[in-house]
């Protein structure tokens, strides 16, 4: 692996592996995060609803008592409570029935002197509707206003009651009871904004068995049609929030179709009522999901980013000291003129600089060698390194044209064995001479050459103690008085 | 969070890149020490390795269910190779064209636009299509081994390969390229397709305008690098050889081999008959009159195509045909 692949990998495995920790990391707080902003989103969902529904539940108590404060009225009931007159019962059923005109959402209306006795109704079946709700607030109750129960029209839509006393002049002279449309209870429940695609809201009384009886529809069941559902499976947030127990829920609770939800309950005390707002958890958790994959996407493509980089700046790191590299391996093979780019600054550059220094030296000597070389080469004397333990080392080309031995037949052997036997004793005796430092001035002896004739050499050699290596110039004595 | 989804296709892109080059550098290596005939190797793993993105990308929509996105890549790819790669390189420096087997390959080109226009007007394209251009593949990939076999030079096949990262020569180093490759080519598919289908949820378009638009450009982009890059060198014998063998290989390998794997038969929508395919088929035959007429693509030549690229982009995004699609 060359060294920019290798640095490639690393700066992307460097990049990925951050990555990949910020990733885990944020994958778990998210997850959490994800959850407390679910939980805390029920809890402002079931707040919110139940201010709503408290502010609806105020405005009708407004209404009963907008009714209830008509002078006309007090002062027509006490007027019958002691004349007992049927003209102040035309009188008083015309001041009700003005009332339902003019009030919304009233449905009907009946008065009862301070007997308890009916005077005057107005609307379909008020009195019926009294005697038949399910009483909640005790009658002697201290609230001006008190809620009485819910009950439900033919066509199935459910109806407040209120009662309230009819008080003229600090004398309590009758009451009035008041039954109420509330189409605020649909709206409040059916508008899902903000719920997702599973997610409810339900507000529920016990009925007379105390079974939850929820007082709109339901979003999930097409059974319960567009009335009030008595709920058939036991509705886990529904029967904690009758029991008036108020929180959020993420585990462990089922709703009315037996799937598992996360759930908000509040308990509205005036009326006995719970109310909840839910989701599917398999909803919540597919968002997390969805979050989480959207996340894992964008991390893998951030890194897919953070590899380009790596590469690109991989490559470039790497690139002048492949190049370095690459000079040197030619330099190797012989190109001495090739030189490293230079154009850096940096320790790269330095060494890229030092290189080309070093080159240009090298090159510089090695002319020089091959001058030498050339003049060891075409020397016409036969020039030699030889060794005081009786080899040559290297001679030049006059050897062989002189003796006829090659250079590697020269230095496989010991010259002494081509000196001529009576001049060997000569020979060493010279050769201990060199070998204490004295050179040669002119020493001769008999060489065989290749075709076995004797030649005659003059010698002249310079010793080297320290190495035991003797720089030596011979020539043929082609004269053999000249010795 | 439309920008999530472009850099999730920008990203899957990187993905595919770098790891179809990888698996093929990996795989390469690994025939070259297996004493593999380097003929062969060049014929396929370098020849398929190219295109490896754009098929691994077409199978995951084949196999997740969004043959839109597969018939729209195809046609779309062939379309932006002629109109935008070659136009726009041939505005860079004029394009000649005309040598032997190019001249050969433009004509198989056109024939094989024909044969699968012939395909779609049959129907949709299913298993037996798909067969089919198999088939015509495996045959012209038989005669190019034979051309090749004679006037084969392996440093046409590998030198840009050794650019950059060079080929891997341990063992280590080859399973490395190899196994980070196959990892990466599915990922960037993944990414990719994913992103797509969102992008056209997002922007209200189907899957095959997508297709043919952000996809098949998104995958020429290494294309239009490669060629561009040629043809700034003055290399322009190359572009027009190499678009011609990308749209030969997107037809024949990746459109066979999606409807030979897509669970479903790959509908063909009416309005492709009307505007798509005559326009990859218009393209070919226009860059196979200038490799026959041995004239150059000059500039103003490839202005035209851009323009026309351009103006084909736009009736789809813009026209009528956008939704019907």
């Amino acid at each position: 692996m060359d060294i920019r692949t290798k640095l490639v990998f690393a700066l992307v495995a460097v990049a990925l592996g951050s990555m990949l920790t910020f990733g885990v990391f944020m994958s778990r707080s998210v997850d959490v995060r994800h959850g407390e902003d679910a939980v805390n989103r029920l809890a402002g969902l079931a707040e919110s609803r139940k201010d709503a529904l408290e502010n609806v539940i105020s405005g009708w108590r407004e209404r009963v008592l907008l009714i209830a404060s008509r002078t006309q009225l007090r002062r027509s009931l006490a007027d019958y409570n002691q004349s007992r007159s049927p003209a102040e019962v035309i009188r008083i059923t015309q001041i009700l029935e003005d009332a339902i005109g003019s009030v919304t959402t009233v449905a009907s209306l009946a008065v009862y002197d301070a007997d308890g006795r009916l005077v005057a109704a107005a609307g379909p079946g008020a009195d019926s509707t009294l005697a038949n709700l399910t009483r909640r607030a005790p009658a002697d109750s201290a609230d001006e206003v008190r809620f009485q129960g819910v009950s439900f029209t033919p066509d199935a839509q459910p109806q407040v009651g209120y009662l309230t006393d009819l008080i003229l002049e600090d004398e309590r002279v009758g009451a009035l009871f008041v039954l109420l449309n509330c189409q605020e209870l649909r709206d409040l429940t059916q508008n899902f904004i903000g719920l997702g695609d599973t997610g409810e809201v339900l507000i529920a009384m016990r009925d007379e068995g105390g079974a939850a009886l929820t007082l709109h529809p339901l979003r999930h069941e097409s059974v319960g049609g567009s009335g009030p559902t008595r709920l058939q499976g036991v509705d886990d947030p529904l029967v904690r929030a009758l029991d008036r127990d108020e929180g959020v829920y993420s585990e462990g609770v089922v709703d009315y179709r037996g799937e598992p939800v996360w759930a908000a309950t509040r308990y509205l005390p005036e009326t006995g009522w719970g109310l909840v707002v839910k989701f599917d958890a398999a909803e919540q958790g597919a968002s997390t999901t969805e979050f989480r994959k959207m996340m894992t996407n964008l991390g893998l493509s951030l890194a897919a980013f953070a590899i380009l980089v790596g590469v690109v700046l991989g490559l470039r790191f790497a690139k002048p000291i492949h190049d370095l590299a690459e000079t040197a391996n030619r330099i190797r093979g012989g190109e001495l003129d090739a030189r490293a780019p230079v154009a850096r600054e940096d320790e790269i550059g330095l060494l890229a600089r030092t290189f080309n220094q070093m080159t240009d030296e090298l090159e510089e000597r090695m002319t020089l060698l091959n001058e030498f070389k050339k003049f060891f080469d075409v020397s016409l004397d036969m020039l030699c390194i030889a060794g005081t333990d009786g080899y040559f080392k290297l001679t030049n080309p006059a050897f062989e044209r002189t003796l006829g031995w090659g250079s590697a037949e020269l230095q496989s052997q010991p010259f002494y064995d081509l000196v001529h036997p009576d001049d060997v004793a000569a020979t060493h005796h010279e050769i201990d001479k060199l070998a204490q430092g004295i050179p040669t001035i002119s020493f001769v002896n008999r060489f065989r050459c290749a075709d076995g004739v004797y030649k005659r050499l003059r010698w002249t050699s310079h010793p080297e103690p320290e190495t035991g290596l003797l720089y030596a110039v011979a020539r043929e004595i082609s004269d053999p008085t000249a010795s | 969070m439309t920008s999530v989804l472009y850099i999730q296709l920008a990203g899957g892109l990187i993905y595919l890149l770098a790891g179809g080059d990888l698996l093929v550098r990996g795989s390469v290596a690994l025939a070259r020490r297996a004493r593999v005939s380097p003929v062969v190797v060049a014929l396929t793993v370098v020849a398929f390795g190219t295109s490896l993105p754009e098929l691994v990308v077409v199978l995951r929509a084949a196999l997740s269910g969004y043959p839109g996105l597969v018939l729209g890549n195809v046609v779309g790819s062939n379309i932006a190779n002629v109109m935008l790669v070659g136009g726009t390189a041939a505005i860079v420096c004029p394009l000649t064209c005309g040598e032997g087997p190019v001249r050969r390959d433009s004509a198989v080109m056109t024939g094989v636009s024909i044969l699968f226009i012939v395909f779609c007007l049959a129907g949709d394209l299913g298993r037996v299509a798909g067969a089919g251009l198999l088939a015509v593949l495996i045959f012209v990939l038989g005669v190019a081994a034979r051309n090749a076999a004679r006037t084969y030079r392996e440093a046409d096949f590998t030198a840009p390969l050794e650019w950059v990262l060079g080929l891997p020569s341990k063992a280590g180093t080859i399973l490395l390229f190899i196994v980070v490759g196959a990892v990466g080519l599915p990922l960037g598919a993944k990414l990719v397709v994913e992103a797509a289908v969102e992008i056209a949820e997002v922007l209200g378009v189907s899957n095959t305008v997508v297709g043919l638009t952000i996809l098949a450009a998104s995958t020429s982009l290494p294309e239009l690098a490669t060629s561009v890059m040629a043809a700034v060198q003055g290399r322009t014998g190359v572009a027009v050889g190499a678009i011609i063998g990308s749209n030969l290989f997107n037809i024949l390998a990746i459109m066979g081999v999606a409807a030979v794997v897509s669970p479903l038969a790959i509908p063909v929508p009416r309005g492709f008959l009307f505007l798509d395919l005559p326009l990859m088929l218009g393209a070919a035959v226009v860059l196979s009159v200038f490799v026959w007429l041995h004239r150059p693509i000059g500039r103003t030549t490839g202005v035209l195509l851009v323009a026309g690229y351009a103006a084909y982009i736009l009736a789809l995004v813009l026209g009528p045909g956008g939704s019907t699609r």
